[in-house]
């Protein structure tokens, strides 16, 4: 039986929306309750753009990636996964 | 936003004399421990490097790690924005007028009261452990005659100062 690598990355792109849902969310309470000044802006910006950073970065590694190779999971051990 | 020029239920004359927020100390233990979690994968690489050097290569493994890599630490910066918004929106204002204590407990829980320092009865300043006693932080707990009784200021920096401060607007 042999599965596509591509589906972990389905997985992932799942993994990404809860977490950008959870990223908004924090953001909205950030804005909605905290204090008004330059920090609070601040704050939310860096914490915005190191997610931004963290994305671009995992998105130029796994760009790079051959999706549609398949992974054995039993059968013929001549591709093993490691 | 909440904004230092005009606080919910703002009477006349009100004036802030304080923003009180949690240590920066309090701060600085999330930001290490948040450090420390972010070498456990360059760890883990490392080890595997020395111990499965095959498992680096290949087509099938190094995607996987990648991708085991990026939700870790997506989950990571997240997790820290929590952390950091639960202590960045717990504050404590003390204005000329009244004690405002604004708690944000987790994401989706908030407790705000408020109560005028006329009826404030007793203030107490606490300050336990090493590293409260080295950088001057504990509580200040606020007796009162209202609804909810006791206000509890945690972890906060110089609460013998917020104590004097207090106890003189309340006189």
């Amino acid at each position: 039986m042999a599965i596509q690598l591509a589906l972990f990355l389905y997985i992932y792109y799942g993994f990404l929306v809860i977490w950008a849902l959870l990223f908004l969310a924090v953001i909205y309470h950030m804005l909605k309750f905290g204090l008004k000044s330059f920090a609070t802006f601040l704050l939310t910006f860096i914490f915005i753009a190191v997610a931004i950073l963290l994305l671009n970065v995992s998105y130029i590694y796994l760009s790079q990636v051959d999706w549609s190779k398949m992974i054995v999971i039993w059968g013929n051990f001549s591709s093993p996964l490691f | 936003m909440l904004s230092k020029y005009r606080l919910p239920n703002q009477q006349e004359g009100e004036e802030i004399i304080k923003i009180i927020r949690r240590d920066f100390f309090i701060l600085v233990k999330k930001i290490v421990l948040f450090l420390l979690l972010n070498l456990l994968p360059l760890i883990f690489f490392y080890l595997a490097s020395l111990n499965f050097p095959t498992m680096l290569v290949g087509d099938i493994s190094p995607p996987l790690l990648i991708l085991g890599a990026s939700i870790y630490y997506l989950f990571m910066w997240l997790l820290f924005f929590f952390s950091f918004v639960d202590y960045y929106l717990d504050v404590w204002i003390v204005t000329n007028k009244r004690i405002i204590d604004i708690e944000q407990r987790g994401l989706f829980s908030r407790v705000i009261s408020e109560q005028k320092l006329y009826r404030v009865q007793d203030v107490t300043s606490e300050t336990h452990g090493f590293f409260p006693t080295i950088f001057a932080y504990g509580s200040v707990l606020i007796q009162t005659a209202g609804e909810k009784e006791r206000f509890h200021f945690k972890q906060i920096p110089d609460p013998d100062k917020v104590r004097d401060v207090i106890i003189k607007l309340a006189e």
